[in-house]
C-alpha cells in the first residue's frame, strides 16, 4: 500500500512537470504563472507563501530557474526521488522537441528560403535580447553604486566579448559578487560605530601624538 | 574528448549564472563561439528556436547545442543524444544540488545579508553582459559580411530591429515575441529572397 502510494505521488509529480515544461514558452518567469496554478492552486502541494519564498530562491541561486522551482517543490513533496523526478520531467519535452528540430535544422538549414527566413528573425533576435537587458534593468536598484558595477562590467564584458582583453565572463561574475560582499561588510562595520564627535576628535587627537 | 569539455562548459555556465534564461546567453555566447562550436549567427538561430518552443529557455538551448555539436562529432543520432546528454547534465547538476542544499539548510539562507551585498552588485553586472552579448550579437546581425571580405550596413535589418524593438516594448501595442518572431520570418523571405533576389 505504502510503496503503492509513493509510486503515485512520484507519477504525479512527474506528469505535473511534464506538463508544466510541455505548455510554458519563453521559460523562467512565463512558468511561474503555470507553476503556481498547477502546484499551489490546483494539487495544494505548497502554499502561496511558500510559492513567493520559492521565487526568491530560484531566482537569486545560480542555474536555470524553472529547473530549481521543480527541484525545490519536488524536495518537498517527494525527498530527493521527487527532486530529481520533477526535474527531469520539466526538462524532457525540452529534449525531445528541440532534438526533434534539431534533426530538421540539419537537414533543412541550408534550405534558401530557411536561410531568408533566419536572416530576418536576426533582428527580431536582436530586439528581444535589448528586451531582456530592459526586463532584468527593472530589478537593479537605482543607485550610484549599481550604476558604477554596471558601467565597469559592461566596459569589462565588451573587452572580454571583442578578445581584446579576453577576460572569462565568470570571473567577471565573481568579482562583482565578491565587491558587493566586501561594500557590504565595510559599509556595515563603518555603520555600527557612528564616529561620534568627541571620538574624531581623541582619533586626530592619536594620530598627532603618533606624529 | 569534445563531450567531456561540453559537460564542464555548460556545468560552469549553470554553477555561475544567477536569472537564469537570458542571463545565460552571454556565457553560453562566449564559450561556443570561443570554442569554434558554433558560429554567432547559429546561436541567433537557436534563440530564435529557442523562444518559439516550449521549455525552460536555457534548456532549449543547451539541448540545441548538444545536438549540433553531438551530431558533427559523432554523426546520427547516438552522436546527438550523447551531446544533449552531456550538455544538459552539465546545466542541471549545479542547479539540482544547489536547491537541494538550500533546502536543507531552509530559505534561512536568502535572507543572509552577505547573499543580499553579492547579490546587490550581482543584478548590475547581469544587466551588463545581457548588454554585451546584445552588442556582438547586433554587430554580426547589422554588419553583414560582403562576398569579397568587405563588411555592409545591413541598413534594412537595423530598421526592423526597431520595428521589433517598439512592438516587444509595447509602443502602441504589445506583440507576443513568437508572434514577432514568425512575423519577421516572412519578412525575411519576402526581403531578402524576392526583393533582393537572394544573396
Amino acid at each position: 500500500m505504502m510503496i503503492k502510494g509513493k509510486v503515485k505521488l512520484h507519477f504525479t509529480l512527474f506528469a505535473t512537470f511534464f506538463r508544466i515544461g510541455l505548455f510554458t514558452f519563453g521559460g523562467g518567469y512565463a512558468m511561474i504563472a503555470l507553476i503556481e496554478r498547477e502546484v499551489v492552486e490546483r494539487r495544494n502541494w505548497i502554499s502561496h507563501k511558500d510559492m513567493l519564498d520559492l521565487l526568491a530562491i530560484a531566482e537569486s541561486t545560480p542555474g536555470v530557474i524553472a529547473l530549481n522551482t521543480a527541484t525545490f517543490v519536488g524536495a518537498k513533496i517527494g525527498g530527493f526521488w521527487g527532486a530529481l523526478s520533477s526535474s527531469i520531467a520539466v526538462m524532457l519535452p525540452s529534449i525531445i522537441i528541440i532534438s526533434a528540430i534539431g534533426a530538421v535544422y540539419e537537414l533543412f538549414g541550408a534550405n534558401k528560403y530557411v536561410q531568408w527566413a533566419f536572416l530576418g528573425v536576426r533582428a527580431a533576435v536582436a530586439a528581444l535580447i535589448l528586451n531582456a537587458v530592459f526586463k532584468v534593468f527593472k530589478s537593479v536598484d537605482k543607485s550610484v553604486l549599481s550604476y558604477s558595477v554596471m558601467a565597469v562590467t559592461f566596459v569589462l564584458a565588451l573587452l572580454s566579448v571583442f578578445n581584446i582583453i579576453p577576460v572569462d565572463i565568470v570571473f567577471i561574475i565573481l568579482g562583482s559578487a565578491l565587491f558587493g560582499i566586501l561594500w557590504g561588510y565595510f559599509k556595515r562595520k563603518k555603520g555600527k560605530k557612528p564616529p561620534t564627535a568627541e571620538q574624531q576628535i581623541s582619533a586626530t587627537g592619536e594620530e598627532e601624538a603618533d606624529k | 574528448m569534445i563531450f567531456l569539455e561540453m559537460f564542464l562548459n555548460f556545468l560552469k555556465i549553470g554553477l555561475f549564472t544567477v536569472g537564469g534564461g537570458y542571463a545565460m546567453l552571454p556565457l553560453i555566447t562566449d564559450t561556443v563561439v570561443s570554442k569554434g562550436w558554433l558560429t554567432t549567427e547559429q546561436v541567433m538561430d537557436f534563440v530564435a528556436i529557442a523562444e518559439s518552443t516550449p521549455g525552460p529557455f536555457a534548456i532549449n538551448v543547451a539541448t540545441f547545442v548538444g545536438n549540433l555539436v553531438g551530431r558533427a562529432e559523432l554523426g546520427g543520432v547516438g552522436g546527438a543524444a550523447l551531446g544533449v546528454l552531456c550538455a544538459v547534465s552539465g546545466l542541471f547538476l549545479p542547479s539540482f544540488t544547489i536547491i537541494l542544499i538550500i533546502y536543507k539548510l531552509s530559505s534561512k539562507f536568502m535572507k543572509n545579508k552577505v547573499v543580499k551585498d553579492a547579490f546587490y552588485t550581482l543584478r548590475p553586472t547581469v544587466v551588463a553582459l545581457i548588454a554585451s552579448a546584445f552588442v556582438s550579437i547586433a554587430a554580426a546581425t547589422f554588419l553583414m559580411n560582403g562576398g569579397d571580405g568587405t563588411k555592409s550596413m545591413n541598413w534594412f535589418g537595423l530598421a526592423w530591429f526597431v520595428l521589433c524593438f517598439a512592438a516587444l516594448r509595447g509602443f502602441k501595442k504589445k506583440l507576443h515575441p513568437i508572434l514577432v518572431i514568425i512575423l519577421s520570418a516572412g519578412v525575411g523571405i519576402l526581403y531578402y529572397g524576392v526583393i533582393l533576389g537572394g544573396i
